[in-house]
């Protein structure tokens, strides 16, 4: 009788090749973004199109994730925690495209705000840069490691990410509000910082995902992510 | 009059072992089925889903060497009272063998036979017409009927033996791997019938295709080594098992 799906071995490979994939997908975004962030940051349009570049590699990524997703599927007929990781990783492929375009808005920010007039430096757009990159890479140790108490640390940052854009926001306002000349850079960099709470959300998107994997139930849309409170 | 509660379980067991000479075959198993429900059963191959399955209609005692401790109920009745004929339980809990069960005969004396065996006289014409309408098997020609049972497809056997025990008109229907040793179209059609029944009676299917169970089933049980390890809603057993056991078996991983 045909009970099994297929000797665990060959079966856990196809699983791990696909884990792969979707952590080279997720470096090269982290990249990408730390490009875009560092074209915004130092007014360099040359970096621009080595985000562009790398975009291609995600796209031709996520066709392959894909492909590997709908044969799994057809042919392995994944189970229980094995469907729910098959699951995840497509969703999870979604997300980091995705963030690939955010980060791509924002290499065009940078290609604009070299022939802007320069506002002043304003710190939380590095530091924001740096916390989503650290939350993407984070919440794809927490798949890797099917560690709930990671992916929840992750969720909780966010609400870090919101408060930074807020103070950015506010910074931004007062220059514009100040010299109209800084109107057109403000814009720009209030895009740029809208891109990167964007790319927040979609690294906490992953992170819910993650707590799906590991403890089977969704906490996505519940009021909060906790493991001790519940949503309505 | 008892105070109006929720109806007893279709069919039920209580901490019943099934040994044949000495061996625990089931071991313990508690489980309700719930009238009106499709149910599976899965677990490997000797995990106990024949006879767990057999419990139900008493067939088990057929077997010589065969010892039942514990209970079974049918609607709230104890099914291995001293009063209640064994009989009688078959008719009403029909069951469809894995092996093909058809005798030599005519498709028409294949399903007359429960009948004739039940003591309904007169035309039969009408009630065999009937079941075989609803796997497929007529349409109305009278060539049919008159079609020797073996020479049949299997796919086309399996839905006899199907029709055969619902002439019986039974509360429930016990199938043992329903679609073993089918080909998919001849499974599909096979399935279908399952699932059109589920408004007529209250189904129990053992099977070795999870997928099946996932397909057919609105609760799934994994029996292990005579144990009843896991038992819920399908998808939730499907997609997240609390048990280790019922993880490794879905997943292929089981040792």
């Amino acid at each position: 009788m045909t009970d099994q799906i297929l000797p665990g071995s060959h079966f856990d490979a196809k699983l791990t090749a696909l884990q792969n994939l979707l952590l080279e997908m997720a470096g090269r975004s982290e990249e990408m973004v730390r490009l875009a962030v560092n074209g915004v940051v130092h007014r360099d349009p040359a970096r621009a199109g080595e985000v562009r570049a790398a975009e291609d590699r995600i796209d031709q990524l996520e066709l392959q994730i894909d492909e590997r997703v709908m044969e799994l599927l057809a042919l392995q007929r994944p189970m229980a925690g094995d469907l729910r990781f098959v699951f995840v990783v497509l969703k999870a492929c979604r997300d980091i495209e995705r963030i690939g375009d955010h980060a791509v808005n924002i290499a065009g920010a940078g290609e604009r705000a070299a022939v802007h007039p320069p506002l002043p430096e304003i710190l939380e757009i590095a530091e924001i840069g740096d916390l989503v990159r650290r939350m993407l890479g984070r919440a794809l140790g927490a798949l890797v490691n099917r560690d709930a108490d990671t992916a929840r640390a992750v969720i909780a940052e966010d609400k870090v990410v919101d408060a930074l854009r807020y103070s950015a926001f506010d910074i931004i306002m007062s220059y514009m509000s100040h010299q109209a000349r800084y109107i057109p850079a403000g814009m720009n960099m209030i895009l740029a910082v809208q891109n990167l709470e964007r790319i927040g959300d979609l690294a906490t998107n992953i992170a819910e995902e993650v707590v799906f994997l590991v403890e089977g139930h969704s906490i996505k849309h519940t009021r909060s992510a906790g493991p001790d409170e519940h949503g309505p | 009059m008892s105070a109006p509660g929720p109806a007893p379980p279709a069919l039920s067991t209580e901490r019943l072992t099934v040994r044949f000479d000495g061996k625990a075959v089931l071991r313990d198993v508690s489980i309700e089925i719930p009238l009106g429900r499709v149910v599976s059963i899965i677990g490997p191959a000797g995990s106990g889903k024949t006879t767990l399955l057999r419990s139900f209609n008493r067939m088990n005692e057929l077997i010589p060497g065969a010892k039942t401790a514990g209970k079974v109920h049918f609607r709230g009745v104890d099914l291995y009272a001293a009063e209640i004929d064994p009989a009688e339980v078959r008719r009403r809990i029909g069951m469809v063998f894995q092996e093909a069960t058809l005798f030599p005969k005519s498709v028409f004396d294949n399903v007359a036979f429960g009948l004739r065996a039940k003591g309904v006289e007169g035309d039969l014409h009408g009630l065999v017409e009937e079941a075989l309408t609803v796997v497929g098997l007529w349409s109305g020609g009278a060539e049919v009927l008159d079609a020797r049972a073996l020479d049949l497809t299997a796919g086309e056997q399996r839905r006899l033996s199907i029709a055969r025990a619902l002439a019986l008109k039974p509360d429930c229907l016990l199938l043992d791997e329903p679609t073993a040793a089918l080909d998919p179209a001849a499974s599909a059609k096979v399935e279908s019938i399952i699932h059109a029944l589920r408004h007529e009676c209250t189904i129990v299917l053992a099977t070795s295709d999870h997928t099946q169970a996932g397909r057919l089933s609105d609760l799934t049980a994994f029996l292990d080594s005579g144990r009843l390890m896991e038992y819920g809603a399908t998808q939730e057993l499907f997609t997240n098992p609390r048990n280790e056991r019922t993880e490794s078996y879905l997943t292929g991983r089981l040792p």
